[in-house]
């Protein structure tokens, strides 16, 4: 007699504005954070019954949304090894569906910058610093304080002093 | 008793009274306008001091504030006036994540990193952290300067007092930096009156691997064995491209030259190694400066020889002496022509027999004093044979 697939097991998440997302345990298997507290809790076990939605009290709704839509799309992917975080860092390689979804305003990839961290979703965290480096790169310092609207702190003093120091690095 | 206005304005000299012609013209009409307005002005102005400075006191007070923007909403009659000050996003990030975002940023082209390091102070501090930047060591003050993530590429040690304890602590701090690719070394103004012999030789150790480019000038409290032969050969011979002991200043007057004799540049002519010397105040003989210039033309290869300049001077070294060294590359085959240099430097050109190859001597004549020593214990020669000899190959 054939195996019987089992049902896929889902989880409940609730959003700091207490909206609750239904996710797969296999796409939130992606946060480091829950599937650790899944774990240790017991939570994770054939047995467990919990109707309760794990509270992701950082988060707001709209992006949970997107970091459930980007583990969707990437939980099937590899895990990446370790020798990946030693190679050179480089931002060009961007998947395509990656660049498209994080086509968002800089408040939206701020927050999903925070909310990976928060989640300890390392591919999501890795992808959108990626792309903030890529908003950096070939910028003069103006150009990115004007980006990112950054305050020049500096004094005179000090940034005469940076000057100084940079200009002994391109020698 | 009715007051009046002193006239201001003698009628009886000019017969025209521009008051009588201001009084309900347009001038005044629109004086008064204006007056209106800014009366209105002050007044709005007063109202929005007094609602900002309430909302500021009234603790629970609902203010429309969110992570990145703090704005204040104040009602003037049917306006509402909105004075925003918008944050950066960067803010709310924590350094770890700022740290992430600027690593790739640091693999990018050079000017990234630098333009990074000019945003803020926030950004130059974490660009120092993680770049692999070249940085200029005045004085390393706390162990926090220097982390896992530092690569120096070039130590810059300027009028510090070079003893053991900073030796010690600079040693203890290599370990937690990376100094793989550490290129250059250099010590200026650099009180040696405080170390000895072994602290150079300890202090040297962990940073000779890829060490290229070795300086110690204008230094002072030096003694005889401050520098020597034993630190230069611990130089790698493979990499040095040049040394330069320049500016010596000895703690004591009786003290005449280094302990860098022959031995360093029979080393390097060797192993076929010819880095970029400059020798002050050493015990290097005019024998071995011919033989090194020798070695030169006979190891260095034929591309190298074409296409490097190499400058190797000799300055205030007693035991150098210009009119022999004429005579000795004669006597090597060398052809050698001198010639006038800038300050008290004579050249002396020495060129191999049948062929273009040069190399060049410098020779810097020994200062007024040092001279007149001199002369009062062996008379020189000739004038040239006071000289100091320097050797700059091209």
């Amino acid at each position: 007699m054939a195996a019987e697939a089992k049902p896929e097991r889902n989880i409940k998440i609730s959003s700091s504005d207490n909206e609750t997302f239904t996710v797969p345990r296999n796409v939130i298997r992606l946060s480091t954070t829950i599937n650790t507290l899944l774990q240790d809790l017991g939570l994770d076990e054939e047995d467990a019954v919990n109707t309760d939605p794990i509270p992701v009290q950082n988060v707001t709704a709209p992006i949970l949304k997107k970091v459930i839509a980007w583990c969707t799309y990437h939980y099937q992917d590899a895990t990446p090894t370790d020798d990946a975080d030693n190679r050179e860092k480089r931002t060009d390689d961007i998947a395509s569906w990656d660049v498209e979804f994080l086509k968002v305003d800089q408040g939206t990839l701020f927050e999903l910058i925070l909310a990976a961290n928060y989640l300890d979703i390392k591919g999501l965290l890795d992808v959108t610093c990626k792309t903030v480096a890529n908003m950096i790169k070939g910028k003069s310092p103006e150009e990115i304080r004007r980006t990112f609207n950054i305050k020049n702190d500096f004094t005179p003093e000090e940034e005469e002093q940076i000057r100084k120091e940079n200009a002994w690095c391109e020698d | 008793m009715e007051l009046q206005r002193k006239r201001s304005f003698n009628s009886s000299t000019v017969s025209h009274d521009f008051r009588k012609e201001y009084k309900g013209s347009f001038l005044e009409k629109k004086g008064r306008k204006e007056g209106k307005k800014n009366g209105l002005k002050s007044i709005a102005e007063w109202i929005m001091t007094k609602a900002s400075s309430t909302k500021k006191t009234n603790s629970s007070g609902t203010s429309a504030t969110s992570t990145n923007s703090a704005s204040h909403k104040s009602v003037v009659g049917a306006k509402i006036v909105t004075v925003q000050e918008k944050s950066s996003y960067f803010d709310c990030v924590p350094n770890e994540i700022l740290f992430q975002i600027l690593e790739n940023c640091k693999s990018s082209e050079s000017s990234t990193t630098l333009s990074a390091r000019r945003v803020s102070r926030r950004f130059n501090a974490c660009m120092d952290h993680i770049s692999e930047v070249k940085v200029n060591v005045n004085f390393v003050e706390s162990e926090s300067n220097i982390g896992h993530h530092t690569c120096f590429k070039q130590f810059v040690f300027q009028n510090v007092p070079l003893s053991d304890e900073l030796i010690d602590f600079l040693r203890r701090l290599f370990q937690f930096a990376d100094i793989s690719k550490l290129i250059q070394l250099s010590l200026s103004q650099v009180d040696f009156s405080s170390c000895n012999s072994l602290s150079l030789h300890r202090f040297l150790a962990p940073l000779i691997k890829s060490l290229e480019i070795f300086e110690i000038t204008q230094c002072n409290g030096m003694r005889a064995d401050s520098v020597t032969d034993e630190h230069l050969a611990q130089l790698n011979a493979s990499t040095i491209r040049r040394i330069c002991i320049d500016g010596v200043k000895f703690a004591s007057g009786a003290t005449r030259n280094l302990d860098i004799g022959d031995g360093a540049l029979r080393r390097f002519a060797k192993l076929a190694a010819f880095p970029t010397m400059i020798l002050d105040r050493c015990a290097v003989t005019t024998n071995t400066v011919c033989d090194y210039t020798k070695e030169w033309f006979e190891q260095c290869n034929e591309s190298e020889k074409q296409l490097r300049s190499q400058v190797c001077t000799v300055k205030r070294c007693p035991k150098v002496k210009g009119s022999q060294f004429e005579s000795e590359c004669r006597r090597r085959g060398l052809r050698c022509k001198n010639r006038r240099g800038s300050g008290s430097l004579t050249l002396y050109n020495v060129q191999e027999e049948n062929t273009k190859r040069e190399f060049t001597i410098a020779l810097a004549a020994l200062e007024d004093k040092e001279l007149a020593e001199k002369l009062k214990i062996t008379p020189p020669d000739d004038p040239i044979s006071c000289n100091l000899l320097t050797v700059p190959s091209l």
